[in-house]
């Protein structure tokens, strides 16, 4: 423990006296100070917020995310170029310590400057959301719906799953979609069109949707029904419209009209006694526009409840730990990667390996569209057995690929944050288990198990 | 000054036919650095491995530190694979060129390689303080080593080698680097420590650094060992005698000497002047202007062996 | 030929050479290949109408990789070479400074012109393969896989067989068997079939393929000016922010010059990425006007030579060690 601890120390005494740690300093206070007052926002509390919070400290974080994968290649490899681990390696520590007491200076340093960006941001936060500069309104709104931790409810979904078949069907019976465009690529368009179809409602008529609201708020907590649509025409003219929210007995409902545009988002303040006993709450949609246009929700994320769990604090700080946690990860690929190459080719190498991670979707994506045998006609020079060969083995390597990275998938916590989401403790969990555990931990042997069969005298 | 003899017999490290090829990325042999070569270091002696650069010694060096694997061969080193971490823990290492942190102190230096060695706070100061004396660098304990001339950032080499007040010392090329005083200063201090009972191996392409302190040496050329033995076994000349006579004999007394030795030789002997050798010289001068002007050195060792350094159990 | 010609040729030839030697530049220059060459393979699965990512995604990985390149080599090529002291040993020949510099980034600008080139031809033929929506054509796609794979080969054949440096053996090689793809699917239409060179290849990629060639030269030229004074990582810190402010000038700077001085001076200072990157120019039927790839091509000459003067002045009076 001594030797990590040593190894450790040593690396965050060379980190602050190389003026690494003064460059980065430089850098985050540039974004922390100069970017909340260069960007303006939209004027709004929540714009303000957003610039806060996703760019200031997202960039910050970003910053951050370079720089500790630049210095964990760095870690080992520089070492190994200037020999000093010639002096390491013939004392008595074995390589796992050494990979460990590198990944631990390194973290050392993140724990402070994310708390710097974090505390800072903190307080731009408090001290620039006051009674001076925003309305009363506009506060109330910002403490009910942003500062807060809620959990996020989709509306019940409609099963579409039969239409989906039906309509599929009849559609290649007529023709409409030619032979070579595989299975795969339809359906889902199908399936979007119908559940967009689900979610919209043309003027003059109206839509209903029922949320099951399993852990109700306390009484002085409002739930917040927050919604974004599109039109069918091309236009950005506010739409008139009515929520009616609970049940059809009239001493339940709660009647809000508006005149709202489109394509941004807008929130209903809802009192928790208009969920029904059985757990559900009801919200009805009118479209009462003067023209003919239908008022169109994204099936995905156009309409949710948000439901009071906790104060922003807290979530602020489990956001916090998740970025710390990826910071980890980032590091233990940079110090592993350090290891077994140059300092160039291992921040190359690192990079594309996190490039791929953040591809992750993309990749699950392609490995499904190769299943199947991929695209239909081709030409080339080659038999069909060539092409068969690479898409097997391009669906082999994604598929692997995919099993690989998927357990790192994550949303930026700082996405979040923004809207006032819960960030689960059991997610919290999750990612400390996978991303400092696991993944820290194989990359550690990895780097460990290289270190120790690796010559560090040959000549150069 | 005169080598002291081993103190006992027990191999301290043993090296028997140990290659060591260095191989492309094709792994076909690229350069066969070590070739066949086997030798034993005896515990409290002074042992050197002398060759010209590119002769092998440093690639053996590195193999016995775990730095180099063995391509083929038998190394142990205090009876066990140099790779272990408990051999490491007994051996002192001082590399070719001190590959030290630059941003750090020398005080700082100490206390990572004293906490590698897992030393209490307590006594990596004591040892600290020790060794800074010993090296005359007491005065530099805050100065971040990348500041240091080259001989300078040496001694704090030579200190965290020590630190661990190790049975094995491996000094490669201990005088490189240094002015001739430094030199002498370290030698001295292999010589104290071998009295001391320690072992030390070092390296070197220095003929008289090796002559001076060595009691055994291997002279390698081409990754092999070319002749081996104690300095007197291999030096001493013994159809030849040399005769010193009193400093101050009259011409007439010489005279009578030397025809002496013609009637006895019925040939006629060689004489001249002894002459000091330039080290013997340049150290006298040193001497001289040190006590007239203080001293310009970056160092002003104590000239005392640090106390910790025990005896190894025999 | 003037002796200071002789040595500006002689540095700048060991610069490039050098340079292609670090394994850096041809693991860059193999892997953005392979990226663009699996790029209409990848896409085809998931989107029809991919001609627009490919083309966009190719640009976008020469864009970035060009600029990773440049600052790599500035660092290694000049920072490096302060520290191990090579740099004293050559300026302690009879050669003018100014020479020496110039050479550099004439070097390293030669290097990154071929890279360039390479990559080019790389993205012609790939907007070529995926140019039918959820149709490949092979007769691009493989000469180009070959390519790239073929490198590897040739250069791990010279390594084993004449035990010459693999990186750049493999650099060179990548880029002949390009140009012998880029050649032969450039005579061959979608069926195999013999045609007019070319005649499948959207030449208007050149037009925005050389502005983004110009943006990495610039900031060549900015790292290698930088490198004269700092070590690696504040050179290649300074250019990551430079190149950053330079892509949001117009939204940070451009928005508040006409109120702000300093903004002003700072907008004009800056370099302007935006200027560089027209690539959605090319959308449908579009094209990039001459005239504007020639002003773009003044500003970018005129902001180098800007560059390297400040780059000249800051080497002439830096004390070399080592």
């Amino acid at each position: 423990m001594n030797g990590i601890l040593a190894i450790a120390l040593i690396s965050v005494r060379n980190a602050i006296r190389s003026k690494i740690v003064m460059v980065l300093l430089a850098f985050l206070l540039i974004t922390l100070i100069g970017l909340p007052l260069t960007l303006q926002g939209d004027g709004t509390l929540p714009g303000h917020v957003r610039v806060l919070i996703r760019y200031t400290l997202g960039l910050a974080t970003l910053i951050l995310s370079i720089a500790t994968v630049w210095a964990s290649c760095a870690a080992i490899s520089t070492e190994i170029r200037d020999r000093q681990i010639q002096l390491v390696v013939s004392k008595p520590v074995r390589a796992s310590q050494i990979w460990l007491g590198k990944w631990l200076g390194l973290m050392a340093i993140n724990v402070l400057f994310l708390m710097l960006c974090f505390v800072s941001t903190y307080a731009a936060l408090r001290g620039t959301t006051t009674p001076d500069r925003w309305s009363d309104t506009e506060i109330e709104q910002l403490h009910t719906e942003i500062l807060v931790a809620q959990y996020k409810l989709a509306p019940q979904p409609r099963d579409v799953r039969e239409e989906v078949q039906r309509q599929y069907r009849a559609a290649r019976a007529r023709g409409e979609w030619p032979e070579e465009i595989p299975t795969q690529e339809v359906l889902p368009r199908i399936e979007r069109a119908l559940r967009t179809q689900a979610n919209s409602v043309p003027a003059g008529s109206s839509n209903r949707w029922v949320f099951n609201v399993p852990h109700p708020p306390p009484d002085d907590r409002p739930l917040i029904l927050r919604y974004r649509f599109s039109l069918s025409v091309m236009d950005l003219d506010p739409v008139s419209g009515s929520w009616t929210i609970g049940s059809l007995q009239a001493s339940h409902r709660q009647v809000e009209t508006f005149e709202q545009p489109p394509r941004t988002w807008h929130s209903v303040a809802i009192s928790p006694d208009r969920i029904e006993d059985d757990g559900t709450l009801t919200v009805e949609f009118a479209n009462h526009a003067d023209r003919t246009v239908t008022v169109i929700f994204q099936p995905d994320e156009g309409l949710h409840l948000m439901v009071y769990a906790g104060g922003f604090l807290m979530n602020y700080f489990r956001a916090g730990l998740l970025i710390l946690f990826h910071l980890s990860f980032l590091a233990a690929v940079g110090v592993t990667a350090g290891a077994y190459f140059s300092i160039p080719v291992a921040a190359m190498t690192s990079f594309y390996a996190l490039l791929l991670i953040n591809a992750a979707r993309f990749i699950g994506r392609i490995a499904e569209g190769t299943a199947s045998g991929g695209h239909g006609h081709a030409h080339g020079p080659h038999g069909g057995w060539f092409q068969d060969a690479i898409h097997l083995t391009s669906h082999l390597v994604h598929r692997g690929l995919y099993a690989v990275i998927r357990p790192l998938e994550s949303a930026n916590p700082l996405d979040y944050l923004v809207v006032g989401e819960w960030i689960p403790w059991t997610e919290v969990g999750y990612m400390f288990g996978v991303k400092v555990v696991l993944y820290s931990g194989i990359l550690m042997v990895l780097g460990a198990w290289h270190m120790a069969r690796k010559e560090v005298a040959l000549p150069s | 000054m005169t080598p002291s003899p081993p103190q006992t017999a027990t191999t301290i490290a043993e090296a028997r036919d140990l290659v060591k090829v260095f191989r492309d990325f094709w792994h076909r042999p690229k350069v066969r650095a070590v070739n066949d070569i086997t030798f034993e270091v005896k515990r409290g002696e002074v042992f050197g491995l002398l060759g010209p650069n590119g002769s092998g010694k440093s690639t053996t060096i590195k193999m016995m530190l775990g730095l180099l694997h063995p391509t083929s061969g038998y190394l142990r080193v205090l009876d066990r694979s140099p790779d272990d971490v408990k051999t490491k823990a007994r051996v002192g290492y001082l590399a070719e060129e001190s590959y030290l942190y630059p941003y750090l102190t020398s005080e700082e230096t100490l206390h990572f390689f004293g906490r590698l060695f897992n030393l209490n706070a307590k006594q990596r100061e004591e040892r600290i303080d020790q060794l800074l004396d010993m090296i005359g660098l007491q005065h530099a304990r805050r100065r971040v080593v990348g500041e240091f001339s080259k001989g300078m950032a040496r001694r704090i080499g030579l200190a965290q080698a020590l630190i661990n007040d190790p049975d094995l010392i491996i000094l490669d090329e201990p005088t490189s680097g240094l002015d001739p005083l430094g030199c002498r200063q370290v030698k001295d201090l292999i010589r104290a420590l071998a009295r001391r009972g320690k072992t030390v191996l070092l390296s070197s392409h220095l003929l008289a650094d090796v002559e001076d302190i060595c009691d055994r040496i291997a002279i390698l050329y081409n990754g092999r060992i070319q002749a081996m033995g104690s300095m007197h076994e291999l030096l001493e000349q013994r159809n030849r005698y040399r005769v010193t006579l009193p400093e101050e004999l009259a011409p007439d007394q010489l005279q009578r000497v030397l025809d002496e030795i013609r009637s006895v030789l019925g040939a006629e002997p060689d004489i001249d002047h002894p002459r000091l050798d330039l080290e013997e010289f340049f150290l006298r001068i040193i001497e001289k202007a040190r006590n007239e002007v203080e001293s310009q050195s970056g160092a002003t060792p104590s000239h005392t062996l640090a106390s910790y350094l025990s005896a190894p159990p025999s | 030929m003037s002796l200071a010609v002789k040595q500006f040729f002689t540095i700048a030839r060991l610069t490039a050479v050098d340079a292609i030697r670090q394994p850096l530049a041809f693991l860059l220059f193999a892997t953005t290949l392979i990226l663009i060459a699996l790029l209409p393979l990848i896409l085809s699965h998931t989107l029809g109408e991919s001609v627009k990512f490919v083309r966009d995604g190719s640009l976008g990985f020469m864009f970035v990789a060009g600029l990773i390149l440049g600052a790599h080599m500035a660092c290694a090529s000049l920072s490096s070479e302060v520290r191990h002291g090579t740099v004293s040993v050559v300026l302690s020949k009879p050669i003018a400074r100014i020479t020496f510099f110039l050479a550099k980034y004439a070097g390293i600008a030669a290097v990154l012109l071929l890279f360039a080139a390479g990559t080019l031809m790389a993205v012609l033929l790939s907007v070529r393969t995926a140019f039918q929506a959820y149709v490949t054509d092979w007769w691009s796609a493989t000469p180009l896989l070959l390519a790239c794979v073929g490198a590897f080969v040739v250069g791990g054949l010279i390594n084993y067989v004449l035990r010459r440096p693999f990186v750049s053996n493999a650099f060179l090689s990548l880029l002949m068997l390009l140009t012998l793809a880029f050649v032969f699917a450039g005579f061959v239409d979608q069926h195999g079939q013999r045609m007019a060179f070319g005649a499948l290849y959207d030449f208007r990629i050149l037009s925005a393929g050389s502005l983004i060639t110009l943006a990495i030269l610039v900031l060549a030229a900015l790292s290698v000016s930088l490198a004269t004074r700092l070590s690696t990582i504040p050179t290649l810190s300074l250019c990551g922010g430079l190149f950053f402010l330079g892509l949001l000038s117009d939204y940070f700077l451009g928005q508040h010059s006409a109120t702000s001085q300093t903004a002003r001076v700072l907008y004009y200072l800056l370099p302007n990425w935006q200027h560089f990157w027209v690539v959605d120019a090319l959308g449908g039927d579009g094209s990039i006007p001459g005239g504007y790839v020639f002003m773009a091509g003044a500003y970018a000459v005129l902001y180098l030579a800007g560059i390297l003067v400040f780059g000249v002045m800051a080497f002439q009076r830096m004390e070399v060690e080592g």
